[in-house]
């Protein structure tokens, strides 16, 4: 045999006998203790990544939240605080109303008010393009500017009339189509861009159309069918330059709060009390997640110990067979570097799925506007929840190992006989 | 044994999933109901397969179409209500699609462990 040959069938021989491959082969020859292993490196990963993965995109989505929603106060009537952050945030249906002569008054008494405009809820019954109640608003196409930025095509939404109306994105119809509810088909004027809002799951028409619902309807709400243009839902407004929606506020609630029974919501405090509410949110979650590595850490430590315990005449004949103890030892590592590495990867995918899929229940349960999985937070969550998965992983196993090994090999190897 | 008791759970998770877990909205003329139909069916296929694949292995290839079924008949054969905030557009729809993926996990953990079989039965020689 030539000396190139035999330089050959060494590098093959060595390559055969890689840690690596060695490692993956005992890993294979133990299916059931290795997806073990590697499950609880998953689950211990799941709350990792969910943990961060929520905390980082809230907030992200949060940031804009104020923006997005377009005014910097509303008023609403007493009591119905709550119900306007739902219909705003989540668009969950909700009927409510006051005397629309406030209206003007405001527009003309109260100083720094740059735009002003009103708004009418309504909830529907029933609709063929719901099968749940949907969240019909009512706007003024003249004044508004809450809806018409987010139109794909505002010309149509500033020109919408009675019998027609505009969509939110999540909405299952189509500019042209026909939509039935309270008896009566209206025509889809124009579409909204997604909004992360309520707006998203809402039917808006113009305030002329939910007035002829509840004069068509006496019984949706008998008090107001008579003379339905006498009421609002609520008034949106945006400060002009030098003013703040504070004083506003405070200003408007001084003049009218007790004889016309309203109350004023400022959008930046409903931003706060929900980062308030994340904030407890995202503490819950990274004590879940470190608990459950420290926990996954130790029952890895644990469980490698075990096996390696079943092992020890394998890796005693190891040694015996001329393997130096920092080879057996690097083996172990390598097999618990390889379980971290497929069980993390596996827990994140999983993660992944279940954040993607379950979002909107997540965000209904929560009580928080629409979530998004940008790309970007995936990937930028992805090394947050693979470093340390894989780092208890690969030192559970060392430790196990060192603690193996110390021992005498033959005394060890005759423990099993 | 193993591989079938872990399908066993499968079909009565599938078959808990649209009723009981993530239930749906409950009315019989919506699609969602008959989503519930269909998933009720395959649960027990599933069910059906774990029981033969004691005496003949090869059914558990039949895993790969009802793992595939599950996630199809919410998503596109007989689907689940328009209505983006109804209970089974918000949990029943993605809870079976997980359940799906998990089934094609166990369909690839099911060859693995086929393989490695076969692998021990006729171990190479080097």
């Amino acid at each position: 045999m030539r000396a190139a040959d035999v330089r050959l069938n060494c590098t093959r021989i060595m390559g055969a006998l890689s840690i690596p491959r060695i490692a993956f082969i005992n890993l294979l020859r133990r299916p059931t203790r290795s997806v073990a292993l590697a499950a609880i490196v998953a689950v211990s990963s799941i709350f990792l990544f969910s943990g961060t993965f929520l905390d980082t995109t809230l907030a992200d989505s949060l940031a804009d939240l104020s923006g997005r929603l377009g005014a910097d106060a509303l008023i609403v009537p007493q009591g119905y605080e709550n119900s306007t952050q739902s219909i705003l945030l989540r668009g969950d249906p909700g009927m409510f109303y006051m005397s629309a002569e406030i209206l003007s008054l405001i527009a003309t008494d109260v100083p720094g008010i740059a735009r002003i405009t009103p708004q009418f809820f309504l909830s529907t019954f029933d609709a063929d393009c719901c099968d749940a109640k949907v969240q019909v608003i009512g706007f003024d196409p003249a004044t508004d500017f809450l809806v018409t930025p987010w139109a794909i095509k505002k010309e149509q939404v500033a020109t919408v009339t009675n019998g027609e109306i505009v969509v939110g994105a999540r909405i299952t119809a189509e500019p042209g189509e026909t939509l039935l509810f309270y008896a009566h088909r209206y025509r889809v004027k124009a579409k909204l861009h997604p909004t992360g809002l309520g707006l998203d799951t809402s039917i808006l028409m113009p305030m002329s159309g939910v007035y002829d619902i509840i004069r068509r309807t006496p019984n949706l709400l008998p008090a107001l069918a008579s003379n339905p243009g006498g009421y609002l839902s609520a008034i949106a407004i945006k400060a002009a330059a030098g003013y703040s929606p504070y004083n506003i506020t405070t200003e408007i609630l001084k003049r009218y709060r007790t004889s016309y029974a309203i109350q004023a919501v400022e959008t930046a405090r409903l931003v706060s009390d929900i980062s308030n509410h994340l904030k407890r949110i995202s503490l819950l979650s990274h004590f879940a997640a470190v608990v459950f590595w420290l926990l996954a850490a130790l029952v890895l430590a644990f469980a490698f110990t075990l096996t390696l315990n079943e092992r020890k005449r394998e890796l005693s004949l190891l040694r015996i067979l001329g393997a130096p103890r920092r080879w057996v030892l690097r083996l172990v590592t390598t097999e618990g570097m390889v379980i971290s590495v497929f069980g993390a990867l596996a827990g994140i995918g999983f993660a992944v799925l279940v954040l993607t899929l379950f979002s909107p229940l997540i965000c209904a349960t929560i009580v928080l506007p629409n979530l998004t999985l940008p790309l970007r937070a995936v990937l930028s969550n992805v090394p947050v929840t693979l470093i340390p998965a894989i780092a208890s992983g690969t030192l559970a196993g060392a430790w196990a190992a060192r603690r193996i090994t110390r021992f005498d090999v033959y005394d060890t190897f005759r423990v099993g006989e | 044994m193993k591989t079938s008791l872990i399908l066993l759970s499968s079909a009565a998770i599938l078959c808990a999933t649209p009723r009981w877990l993530f239930p749906i909205c409950g009315v019989v003329a919506m699609d969602c109901h008959r989503t519930l139909v269909a998933e009720t069916w395959l649960a027990a296929a599933l069910a059906a397969v774990a029981g033969l694949r004691l005496v003949w292995h090869p059914v558990a290839h039949l895993l790969l179409p009802i793992a595939v079924l599950v996630a199809l008949f919410p998503l596109f054969i007989t689907g689940v209500c328009p209505g983006r905030n109804s209970p089974c557009h918000l949990g029943t729809q993605p809870a079976l699609i997980v359940l799906a993926v998990l089934l094609l996990c166990v369909y690839a953990a099911t060859l693995i462990g086929s393989a490695n079989a076969r692998s021990r039965r006729s171990p190479e020689l080097h």
